[in-house]
């Protein structure tokens, strides 16, 4: 029993038998997921709960469990800022987008805009501005995941990036969304119980005090008169104001969220579904923020530091001092429970993309621009296969060569690329009579090219904390694009319209808005 | 007397009016429905984000004032934090009790009214 405890035996223990469990979660799925809706959006046969814990899923990533509570206990107010920028998100999503998109759309961000506007050029745009998201997103998930995974199993970044390749690309081929879905739920589960676990243990450490907890936080961090109040990571005001409008308006034209909504059979349904989820996510967002309070202040800054300079170990670190510490029985379990779980998360975020990423290559790319047979609707299964292959193991190979660089800066532009380049085409496309296929490709380029160009000027690639250029200041002085960015595309967006003479895209306004809004039309869930 | 043509024409005439019509009836439907619901949900959504926002650059433009003491560690900063979760499950709850009370009848009659329409056109 020692000899597991002390070479981390329980770890390989809880990661195997999670494997384990997500592909024996995968064979059944395989049964589930047949035809074309089967494969990419469950055949609209989930229920909204199910929906709405996969969706809390996408919410409950390693960059929340482990990177937020590290940023938390080591910033203190800082580290909220993140939470509540996601979660603000979800009003956008709730209010103006889930029950159109699930009305409007079929399995792709683009199908919801080609309703109306149908030339090859929109929907060419708002699939290559997709793939730009989903790829950006599973670049910074894989290194992130890699290097997370490194630090909590006994192997190397590259094994763990392969892994992590591999078993996304086995969930989405043999199981398609039902399997990448359920892996969701199942994650999600986990990771919300074990923070809840976590969560009362530390309030248990401090007699169920939170006053206490939050003094012990304050006292012991590394700058107790700056911990509880803005200013401590985000130095630059306009700064964390581009990131906060990028995180709020990006979750709403993020692809792999937006899939989601095709998955339950009607728009009430994604409504309840986006409610649920954003119970379960503000809920965890809460437990997290104590979770990082609890780990200054029973863990201590300068513990968290020395293990990991971002304060990614904060949780772990936690989990094992609550457990007992170190070498013992009750640490390594708790420390093996949060090690599998946060791969969990990993692999199940990761999933979720690349059935997005591959819905978009088979359906937009291959089904709508270049393929003209009658039967290309059962062959778009077959193509999304190949894709995942093939696309999968393109980001392993890039992720494996970036490895070394900071990639974090990937996820900023992912949403940004969301809210100035998807977000104004969305919004446009279901709201504004005049949006025209000039408009809209006009927005996905502005905000794309905008968004690429900002990031590369930025910070995050030129400069002391940049990849090139170290000794250089950078051009442009954000590290997220987000406040010119947004703006850029949707200003494009308007210019483009008003500026086109014959609108056939006008006269269809009607017949959307009519599906929009009573479902008239709308994708129907398939016979089990 | 009328010829047969001339009764043939008056009777398309008529049904061309009445599809006319009905399609008429239809969008202006449609566009009552679309603007009472934009109504609701635009105002929600320029209330919540407005709020968030505003809290957000009240926050980064004045730390300092962030630190004041409301109730023991509870600060003016963190106090903001609270009531933007609460003022985003607010807006969800606001949300879905009026589209369950007041938008899904309305929506439901609107399919009920197209189903009725394209059922007349197949007729005709």
């Amino acid at each position: 029993m020692n000899n597991l405890i002390s070479h981390g035996g329980l770890r390989i223990i809880a990661f195997v038998g999670f494997i384990g469990l997500s592909l024996v979660l995968t064979g059944w799925s395989a049964r589930r997921s047949r035809g074309t809706s089967g494969f990419f959006v469950a055949g609209r046969n989930l229920s909204p709960f199910q929906n709405g814990l996969a969706l809390a899923g996408d919410f409950m990533s390693a960059g929340s469990f482990l990177g937020v509570t590290g940023l938390v206990s080591l910033f203190g107010f800082d580290g909220i800022v993140y939470q509540v920028g996601f979660i603000a998100g979800w009003i956008m999503i709730m209010l103006i987008v889930a029950e159109p998109v699930r009305n409007c759309g079929k399995y792709t961000l683009s199908d919801v805009v080609a309703l109306r506007l149908r030339s090859r050029g929109v929907r060419a745009a708002t699939s290559v501005s997709s793939l730009i998201i989903s790829l950006a997103y599973l670049l910074a998930q894989l290194v992130g995941g890699g290097a997370l995974a490194s630090l909590l199993l006994p192997i190397g970044t590259n094994a763990a990036i392969v892994l992590i390749g591999i078993l996304m690309i086995a969930y989405v081929l043999f199981g398609g969304m039902v399997a990448a879905t359920y892996v969701q739920i199942v994650k999600a589960v986990l990771v919300w119980t074990a923070g809840a676990v976590l969560v009362l243990l530390a309030l248990a450490h401090f007699s169920f005090d939170v006053g206490a907890l939050f003094s012990k936080a304050r006292l012991s961090s590394l700058h107790p008169a700056q911990y509880f109040v803005p200013g401590g990571y985000f130095k630059d005001p306009l700064d964390t104001l581009s990131l906060t409008l990028a995180l709020a308006l990006g979750t709403a034209g993020l692809p792999h969220v937006m899939t989601r909504f095709y998955t339950v059979p009607s728009a009430v349904a994604a409504r309840k579904s986006a409610k649920i989820g954003l119970i379960v996510m503000t809920s965890f967002a809460v437990m997290m923020i104590l979770l990082g309070f609890s780990a200054t202040a029973i863990v201590g800054p300068a513990a968290i530091l020395a293990t990991h300079s971002s304060g990614n170990s904060a949780i772990t670190l936690l989990a094992t001092t609550l457990g007992g510490g170190a070498g013992s029985a009750g640490g390594e379990l708790l420390l093996a429970c949060v090690s599998a779980i946060a791969f969990a998360t990993i692999l199940a975020v990761v999933s979720g993309i690349m059935i997005s990423s591959a819905s978009t290559i088979s359906h937009d790319i291959f089904g709508q621009l270049f393929s003209a047979s009658r039967d290309r609707e059962r062959r778009q299964v077959v193509i999304a296969k190949i894709a995942t292959i093939v696309f999968g193991i393109a980001a392993m190979g890039l992720a494996l060569l970036v490895k070394t660089f900071n990639v974090a800066f990937l996820v900023g532009l992912a949403f940004a690329i969301a809210a100035s380049a998807n977000l104004p085409v969305i919004l446009f496309s279901m709201y504004w009579r005049r949006f025209t296929d000039r408009g809209a490709v006009a927005a996905v380029l502005a905000g794309t090219l905008s968004s690429i160009g900002l990031v590369l000027l930025g910070p995050a690639v030129i400069g002391a904390k940049g990849i090139i250029f170290k000794d250089s200041p950078p051009p442009f002085w954000l590290s997220n694009p987000g406040l010119l960015s947004i703006p850029v595309g949707f200003i494009a967006g308007w210019i483009g319209s008003v500026t086109t003479r014959q609108n056939a895209a006008d006269a269809s306004f009607d017949a959307q808005q009519l599906r929009m809004l009573s479902g008239l039309g709308a994708e129907t869930a398939s016979e089990h | 007397m009328q010829s047969m043509e001339s009764i043939n024409a008056e009777f398309e005439r008529q049904n061309a009016t009445k599809v006319r019509l009905s399609r008429l009836s239809l969008d202006e439907k449609t566009r009552a429905l679309a603007k009472f619901r934009n109504r609701f949900v635009w105002s929600l959504l320029y209330t919540s984000l407005g709020i968030y926002f505003g809290l957000l650059i009240a926050v980064l433009e004045f730390p300092g004032a962030m630190s004041l003491s409301v109730y023991g560690e509870l600060n003016l900063g963190l106090l903001a934090v609270v009531v933007q979760f609460a003022l985003t499950i607010a807006t969800f709850w606001a949300y879905c009790a009026w589209a369950e009370r007041v938008y899904d009848p309305k929506a439901a009659e609107l399919l009920r009214s197209a189903f009725a329409h394209s059922n007349g056109d197949r007729h005709e």
